[in-house]
């Protein structure tokens, strides 16, 4: 723990408690850390510190932004100005100044004077140079040229004291240095390796087609070394030309290496104190300055200064005596070694930023917004300074939930930075003020296997992020903890283990609010994932539906708006269904995932169980029975076709309550307990249901004091959602108020699910002042037929026993009666084919072309759906077709009214006398398109009957509906 | 220590004995053959009793009745099953005596296991149109583990077994029938449900020539509820010294869903090919026994937004005292809410048959001991000692640590949701991380009291304000506590047996 942590925790509420331990720590320890230890090494200040801060007085350096840069370079006197304060900044650097820079980076100034001198004495008496700069300049010129740097023809064109009859090819002293020509000479005079091999870092340069062939290795290997690098738009400008500000950039990037040639040391430390003390030196008094600096690698440093040493302090873009260090100042400081006083004093010191306000996070960018300028991180580690060098002290000090973050950063620092990069971020509060690509010198030790609950999961976007551990992260008001919120990222290319409830599962089939563990890899990126979901179960009804919306009403009333997605399962009757068969009305079970961001539903699961309306009651209310749950009614009627029936009982009857019915009565939704002693006597019409143990329960219940009632059957013409019904036939509109009940299919719907064109019968009551119609019940009739069964008759010619049998001719039964065709015809046989006889059900597997009971020759009919037979009988052959209305059934005696038989010479209905007709048990009924038995058959049905003639009694096929084919 | 456990023990005996309910759907009470009985019913022995017969290769509707005598004798329950049913449309009768020893242990701090096997001989003959059909052979298991929660007994099991019947007579033969079952339940003051799911495998095997071979499967589901309801009535004269009041009823009801799947035989009683699937259910219930509750005098909260909570609270007994001087909006302390819990959750009620003889004297003899308070703040001879110790003692309730029970303390939303889903069992719905809930407050539910949050608006116990918070820091007043308690009474009576049935049932229930 350090103080570095101690400010970034500080200033971070929600880790109280973190912040509670570190202080803790810190208390016993900082006091102890200064005050108890001795320093390790003794650095002094140099004797010169004031003279050369008046030196470093420049007046048109400030707004290079190379401020402290050049302020170094002239500190260590690499590269100085020019006098009267002036450092000319953009005046570009010329070949002998870039070559005299170069040796004096490499500290071999010395050298260069004597080879000057020895340069002027070989020059007769008369042209011998006399001033030392130009003896010196000469001498660097003859190092470039002993040592390579330059040709000797070069160094002939150099010396040659009229440089203005050169020609352009020459080697002109004076002109501009070529970036290439600076990046190959500083290269080899501090002896960094060359690289040959073509690499990557110089290749990504636009133009490096245009530097000399013989400076792309050392080009290569500043670029390496990042002592030189390109212009931000991806140029490296071989042939541009370096001016006196980017030159002290360059200086400083080769630090290291200068540090290195010149016998001195850089260090990096942290005002840790400062104290004073005095001692006496030559009988006199002397008060000595103590900087203790907590150094980077962990040791105490002392730096001391008094009335004959200083230290040059570059702050803030201005040189400056120490006065100018406080405490919590990150300084660099560089020490040349002295030999006259046997020791280490300090060239100038830098200071680079103070511990209270900017940190330094060693992070891998995982994304970036450049629009927003927002910065998604994996944080390692903090740093005391922006750079990682070996011997440094670090620890791994992040703690886990702080291992993501999000920064904002400023303006232009972000270069060609990318995802995927390793950087070290300085934070200036709390903006990113500076990214620095790095390669870490080890393997970063992420957290290996995180658990949490899935905020948001996009694997098409590469990441997944997870609440807090603690279960926070939602709170709008919290935006500081942005900062912390857990993300994590796909492998670029790769891919991921993924479960779900244990099961293998791609990886989006994670999602939100899904409890999960993720598993990284060395590199922090996702490997494996492990997920079980949270999801709630709703039931419910749906009650409307709009594309893919559906309003929901829940069991307890509440209502809300679902949107279908590609990723919601719709399954009906318990098989997987598209979701476009959800019909109004439906009753569900929704799998809701329910998380801050909002309800997404995973899974509807129709079941309507015994919840379809499987009957319409018209009564007078005696009394709604609170106890018992149920309404006492009389005069019941019930709706059967389009008429209203009595039922077998008489007088007073009960019917129980369904858990939820609705009652209405006036345009009102009502309670149960106000219905009884309001609307006894009333006439009421209702819903029911089948319950348990076959009794019905009623689920909506309409009261109306009105008996002005009249049936409609007829076809829709249109409805609309505020509840306005036109009739096509009647040519009429009924208008239906609140509580109207509308049945379609079983389900109970709202006006606006009625289509055009349905047939229904319509109840409604005409009001005595206003004449208008008011639909109380409307009933959409099913109106199948014979769907999309077909029915053959024909003579079997062959049988493949159990699997198929062919009709040598066969005949169809059309709207019109039988049309013969004279080819065969083959049926399949399936397991759930039925053969039925004068005793009822046969057995299909007597159904046999051979032996005695061989039925090869027989003629029979077929129902067939498609290829497939369903049902085979023998009923005997007939060809006269009736139409009625079954006006009652008693026993096996179905009475017909509203009888027409088919003429087919008019071709046309004619209408007839009622009759009685009686199903034998090889009759074929088909209802709404499946093949049922003669009990299925009810009064109100309008069916199709096939005869022998008009005179018999016998029904060989009967089809309900009116419009069968 | 000691001590403490012997209180325990009183206090629950004490409670149960004066909470029996005259209704009750007791695990086991519509035995173990996929059918379903009206339960128990003070005073009565025998159970009206329905089941589905399928063994003819159709099913049968069969009703009549059960009785069931059980005893219990060093852990091992002994009970005798007597069916007589009948369907005389049918000409169907059936008649089954079983005997199952039904062993006890204690496998956990909270849960039991019960393991059933036969103790004698089974004996069942059914007799359809003449034809008979014999057991002869049954092979049965059933095993059970209940978990016991601080207000409600959660239980889930399974049946196994294989019956043979030998079918007398020409085109006789035998029929096996392969029998599996899952079973989940709970019980608690509230209201018990038992939903079942039986499936059976039919062979029938025929004997001689032209023997004919078939078979089927039938899937049996069943919920055996008893529930409490409360209706308000108001009062019909004006001149009356109070307003109208609750009548609580009582009933049991069970019902049962079948679905066959079986061959159709031919008009000479061959099986064909084409399988039928058929659907049909039945239901058994009890008359409602109702009772009237006792009317409180709250004439001053006429018209308040929580006085019909309140009213209700005071009639089931969950408030007492001090009606005149109720202010809804006072705060509630930890001990009113603590002795309101304790009321409103109510320790499981015991089945009657089975408790051993001599305990209500132990009781009574052992009442006098002195009784020891878990906290120091709540001693004996506190006023609401016995609330507090009582919920101690069930789980209910912790204290704030250091023995202390800060009776007079205040009670945040956070804390009241920790003890209701305590109270329920239900922790474990909460996500196995710490869950993140919708609220939008989210942040400030504490840390403890999050996956409570979570689980409360999981089963529907809570809502958001209107602004979609929980305020999970504020204190609750008496109106709030009295809204939320009314619901809690609510989702033990309604939402859990809901959620029981309807997964199981392919229908819903009707009421």
């Amino acid at each position: 723990m350090n103080y570095t942590e101690l400010n970034k925790f500080c200033r971070k509420k929600s880790f109280l408690l973190y912040s509670i331990i570190t202080i803790l720590v810190l208390s016993c320890l900082a006091p102890a850390g200064v005050l108890g230890e001795s320093a390790r090494e003794v650095f002094n200040g140099r004797e010169d510190a004031s003279f050369v801060i008046e030196n470093l007085r420049y007046t048109d350096i400030k707004g290079t932004g190379a401020e402290a840069e050049i302020l170094k370079a002239g500190a260590m006197g690499i590269l100085k100005g020019y006098g009267s304060r002036l450092f000319s900044p953009v005046a570009y650097l010329t070949k002998e100044e870039a070559l005299a820079l170069v040796y004096r980076m490499a500290g071999r100034e010395e050298e260069a004077q004597l080879e000057g001198q020895r340069l002027n004495m070989l020059r007769r008496a008369g042209d011998r140079k006399t001033a030392p700069q130009d003896v010196w300049s000469d001498g660097f010129l003859q190092l470039a040229a002993n040592d390579g740097l330059i040709t000797n023809q070069d160094l002939q064109d150099a010396l040659k004291p009229d440089q203005g009859t050169l020609d352009t090819d020459s080697f002109r002293r004076d002109a501009p240095v070529l970036r290439q020509e600076f990046a190959s000479w500083l290269a080899r005079v501090l002896q960094l390796e060359p690289v040959y091999v073509q690499e990557a870092i110089f290749n990504s340069f636009n133009d490096w087609r245009s530097a000399a062939p013989e400076n792309i290795p050392w080009i290569e290997a500043v670029l390496r070394k990042g002592i030189m690098s390109n212009d931000g738009n991806g140029y490296f400008r071989p042939n541009g030309f370096v001016d006196r500000k980017t030159a002290a950039v360059i200086l400083n990037n080769a630090l290291d290496d200068i540090m290195a040639l010149r016998g001195m040391r850089r260090e990096f430390g942290r005002v840790e104190d400062i104290t004073t003390a005095e001692k006496a030196e030559a009988g006199k008094r002397i008060t000595e300055k103590i900087y203790h600096i907590r150094n980077s690698d962990g040791s105490l440093h002392n730096l001391v200064v008094d009335n004959k040493r200083g230290i040059v302090i570059i702050k803030d873009g201005i040189a400056g005596n120490s006065e100018a260090l406080a405490f919590g100042d990150r300084i660099e400081y560089i020490a040349g070694y002295s030999d006259e006083t046997g020791g280490w004093s300090v060239v100038c010191a830098e200071v680079i930023s103070s511990v209270n306000d900017t940190e330094y996070v060693a992070v891998k960018l995982m994304e970036m917004d450049t629009q927003l300028r927002i910065a998604k991180v994996k944080q390692y580690f903090r740093l005391d300074f922006p750079h990682i060098r070996p011997g440094d002290d670090i620890s791994f000090n992040m703690a886990p939930s702080e291992s993501n973050a999000v920064y904002r950063y400023k303006e232009g620092i972000a270069g060609d930075i990318k995802p995927g990069d390793m950087l070290i971020l300085t934070i200036q509060n709390g903006i990113i003020t500076e990214m620095q690509r790095v390669e870490f010198p080890f393997t970063p030790a992420p957290e290996n296997v995180i658990g949490g609950i899935v905020e948001e999961n996009n694997p098409s976007l590469g990441y997944i992020t997870l609440y807090n551990e603690d279960g926070t992260g939602i709170s709008p008001e919290h935006v500081e903890e942005m900062v912390l919120f857990r993300t994590f990222n796909y492998p670029p290319g790769k891919r991921v283990e993924a479960f779900r409830n244990h099961k293998t599962v791609s990886p989006d089939e994670i999602s939100e609010g899904d409890t999960v563990f993720i598993r990284l890899d060395s590199e922090g990126y996702i490997e494996s994932m492990s997920a079980a979901e949270n999801y709630i179960t709703r039931r419910g009804r749906i009650l409307s539906r709009a594309g893919n919306r559906i309003t929901v009403q829940y069991e307890n009333k509440t209502e809300q708006i679902l949107e279908i997605s590609g990723n919601t399962v719709v399954i009906i009757d318990g098989k997987i269904a598209d979701s476009r068969l959800l019909e109004e009305g439906d009753h569900a079970e929704f799998l809701l995932n329910v998380t801050a961001g909002g309800t997404t539903v995973r899974r509807i699961s129709v079941n309507n169980g015994n919840k379809l309306i499987t009957g319409l009651y018209k009564a007078v209310l005696a009394d709604v029975d609170l106890f018992t749950q149920s309404i006492k009614i009389y005069n019941v009627e019930k709706l059967q076709g389009n008429r209203w029936d009595r039922i077998e009982h008489k007088g007073v009857t009960e019917v129980k309550l369904s858990e939820d019915c609705s009652f209405y009565a006036d345009g009102l939704k009502l309670s149960r307990d106000e219905i009884s002693p309001r609307y006894r006597g009333d006439r009421l019409y209702m819903a029911v249901r089948s319950g348990y143990g076959n009794e019905e329960v009623v689920e909506t219940v309409l009261l109306t004091s009105s008996d002005t009632e009249t049936v409609f059957s007829d076809e829709i013409l249109s409805a609309s959602d505020s509840g306005v019904i036109r009739l096509s036939a009647e040519r009429l509109s009924l208008y239906c108020s609140l509580g109207a009940i509308i049945v379609s299919n079983g389900r109970l719907v709202g006006p606006g699910y009625i289509s055009k064109g349905d047939m229904a019968c319509l109840v409604a009551n005409r009001d005595p002042f206003t004449g208008r119609y008011n639909a109380v019940l409307v009933s959409v009739i099913d109106n199948t037929g014979i769907g999309n069964l077909e029915i053959y008759r024909g003579r079997i010619a062959k049988i493949e026993e159990n699997s198929s049998f062919t009709l040598s001719s066969f005949s169809r039964l059309e709207e019109k009666g039988w049309v013969y065709s004279n080819t065969p015809r083959t049926f399949n046989i399936l397991h759930s084919t039925r053969i039925v006889n004068e005793e009822g059900v046969a057995n299909i597997r007597d159904f046999k072309g051979y032996g005695e009971d061989s039925s090869i020759g027989r003629t029979i009919y077929v129902v067939a759906d498609g290829i497939n037979a369903r049902l085979l009988s023998n009923v005997s052959y007939g060809s006269f077709l009736t139409r009625g209305t079954i006006r009652g059934i008693e026993g096996d005696t179905i009475y017909l009214g509203d009888v027409r038989n088919y003429n087919p010479g008019k071709l046309i209905w004619e209408e007839t006398e009622d009759i009685q007709v009686r199903p034998a048990p090889n009759t074929i009924i088909i209802k709404n398109g499946d093949i049922v038995t003669a009990g299925d058959l009810a009064r109100g049905d309008t069916i199709t009957i096939l005869r022998k003639d008009g005179g018999s009694e016998e029904a060989y096929v009967v089809i309900t509906g009116s419009g069968i084919w | 220590m000691k001590n403490k456990r012997i209180t325990a023990c009183i206090i629950t005996i004490l409670t149960i004995a004066c909470i029996c309910s005259s209704v009750q759907a007791r695990p086991g009470d519509c035995g173990f053959e996929g059918g379903i009985s009206s339960g128990y019913v003070e005073g009565q022995q025998t159970f009206e009793y329905g089941e589905v017969c399928f063994l003819t290769g159709k099913p049968i509707e069969l009703r009549g009745t059960l009785i069931i005598k059980k005893s219990l004798r060093q852990g091992v329950i002994r009970s005798t099953y007597t069916y007589n049913l009948a369907n005389e449309q049918e000409n169907a009768t059936l008649r089954r005596v079983f005997t199952y020893d039904t062993t006890v242990t204690q496998t956990g701090s909270r849960q039991t296991l019960e393991e059933t096997v036969f103790s004698r001989n089974p004996s069942e003959i059914v007799e359809v149109d003449g034809r008979s059909y014999v057991l002869t052979g049954f092979d049965f298991s059933r095993s059970n583990i209940i978990d016991q929660r601080p207000a409600v007994n959660f239980y889930a099991g399974n049946v196994h077994g294989r019956k043979t019947y030998s079918v007398a007579g020409a085109g006789g033969g035998t029929v096996t029938v392969d029998i599996s079952g899952d079973f989940y339940g709970y019980e608690q003051y509230w209201g018990t449900i038992e939903t079942g799911k039986y499936i059976y495998h039919i062979k029938h095997t025929g004997q001689g020539a032209g023997a004919d071979s078939w078979g089927g499967t039938v899937e049996n589901n069943y919920s055996f509820t008893s529930s409490k309801r409360f209706d308000y009535r108001e009062n019909i004269p004006e001149l009356i010294s109070f307003q109208g009041g609750y009548v609580q009823a009582e009933y049991n009801r069970s019902v049962l869903e079948y679905r066959t799947l079986l061959p159709e035989f031919d008009s000479a009683g061959y099986s064909t090919d084409n399988m039928i699937e058929k659907k049909g259910t039945m239901a058994v219930e009890t008359f409602p026994v109702q009772k009237r509750l006792p009317v409180p005098s709250l004439n001053h909260l006429r018209g308040h937004w929580a006085e019909n909570d309140i009213k209700r609270l005071y009639s089931l007994g969950v408030f007492q005292g001090g009606e005149e001087t109720f202010n809804p909006e006072q705060v509630i302390t930890r001990a009113e809410f603590t002795e309101a819990i304790v009321r409103a959750a109510k320790a499981v009620p015991v089945d009657p048959d089975l408790q051993e003889r001599g305990t209500s004297r132990v009781a009574s003899r052992k009442k006098e001991e002195t009784a020891v308070s878990p906290f120091r703040d709540v001693p004996a001879d506190h006023e609401l000692f016995k609330s507090v110790s009582e919920a101690y003692e069930r789980g209910l309730v912790n204290g704030i640590g250091n023995g202390l029970f800060a009776p007079d303390n205040t009670l945040t939303m956070a804390e009241a949701l920790t003890i209701l889903i305590r109270a329920l069992g239900l922790e474990n719905m909460g996500p196995g991380q710490n869950a993140v809930t919708v609220f939008r407050d989210n942040d400030d539910i504490p840390y403890y009291a999050r996956n409570a949050a979570y689980v409360a608006y999981r089963i529907g116990l809570v809502q958001g304000d209107t602004t979609g918070r929980l305020n999970p820091n504020q204190s609750l007043t008496k109106s709030r506590a009295a809204a939320l308690l009314n619901r809690f009474i609510d989702y033990m009576r309604e939402d859990m047996a809901r959620d029981y049935r309807e997964k199981v049932l392919l229908y819903s229930l009707l009421w």
